[in-house]
């Protein structure tokens, strides 16, 4: 998986476009309510926020496609991310 | 009177015309959109006009920055309310990169991740540039400020597009450190209070 931190874009790593991250509510991670290890419950909005750190590209893609407006957690340190720019 | 005065500013600095509908920045040369209001690349504002101060974004309403001497002193001609702040660039932001060429297409491919390495072996990609860094902002003029729209209530909170003062947005493991560019910020009253958490780059969320 790819990130391009100037537009917040995400890539697969063959370059396939998969989502571009935007939440106007600006809500933290670590203050979301915990849903297992791989998710967590937004309390503005009531949403699942996948965390990507534990998933694949097919995972990802997948997960978009089913659900176009998903919301996906990327952190810049986690080992399954690449920055482009 | 107000748009006469401006023209006579505007045309003694007018930017070289280059192409039909482009223009040759008279700060930094880049060329660009003539309809634009400002250099894309160093921000020198080609002219002021009132469609710059009421813009909004996601119900934020968007703090215009002007950057160099003469957009400064049009505005104050204009009357209007400025925060005037140095901007200096630190030492402390850097992006790094590395440049390869595939041998078979000539296509020149930018990486900014270390583990990119891996995928543009040697037999096919010929280093251009190694691994280096460069520090990615720039500006053309150490004299910057914000335009305070005369209305602006304390305690409302803004969107700022070109943060002038320099805060990190987000760092690496890498080395990589990131100067914030845009973020939303509380009008104090008297200052803009910068909101790092609105744009840091550590983490995404959407």
């Amino acid at each position: 998986m790819k990130i391009k931190p100037s537009t917040k874009e995400i890539y697969t790593d063959t370059g396939k476009f998969v989502k571009r991250l935007h939440c106007p509510i600006h809500v933290k991670w670590k203050a979301m309510k915990k849903n297992g290890n791989r998710s967590r419950i937004c309390f503005e909005c009531n949403k699942t926020v996948h965390d990507t750190a534990n998933l694949n590209d097919t995972d990802v893609v997948k997960l978009i496609k089913n659900d176009p407006q998903a919301c996906l957690r990327v952190n810049l340190n986690q080992d399954n991310i690449k920055i482009v720019h | 009177m107000l748009f006469k005065r401006l023209l006579e500013i505007f045309s003694a600095n007018a930017q070289s015309k280059t192409k039909k509908g482009q223009l040759s920045c008279i700060e930094c040369n880049f060329i660009y959109d003539n309809t634009l209001d400002e250099c894309p690349d160093c921000k020198y504002m080609k002219i002021l006009t009132d469609k710059s101060f009421d813009e909004m974004n996601n119900g934020l309403r968007v703090i215009r920055t002007i950057r160099g001497e003469t957009a400064i002193n049009v505005a104050k001609e204009m009357g209007l309310k400025l925060i005037e702040l140095r901007a200096e660039v630190s030492d402390e932001f850097n992006v790094k990169y590395k440049k390869v060429k595939d041998k078979l297409t000539g296509k020149i491919v930018t990486l900014g991740d270390f583990r990119e390495d891996h995928y543009f072996r040697k037999s096919r990609y010929k280093t251009i540039v190694d691994w280096t860094s460069r520090n990615p902002s720039k500006f053309f003029s150490p004299f910057a400020a914000y335009i305070v729209p005369k209305d602006l209530k304390s305690g409302e909170r803004v969107l700022i597009n070109d943060v002038i003062t320099n805060h990190v947005s987000g760092r690496w493991n890498q080395g990589d450190v990131y100067r914030l560019s845009k973020s939303e910020a509380i009008w104090t009253g008297r200052y803009f209070d910068i909101d790092v958490s609105s744009y840091a780059i550590g983490e995404f969320i959407g």
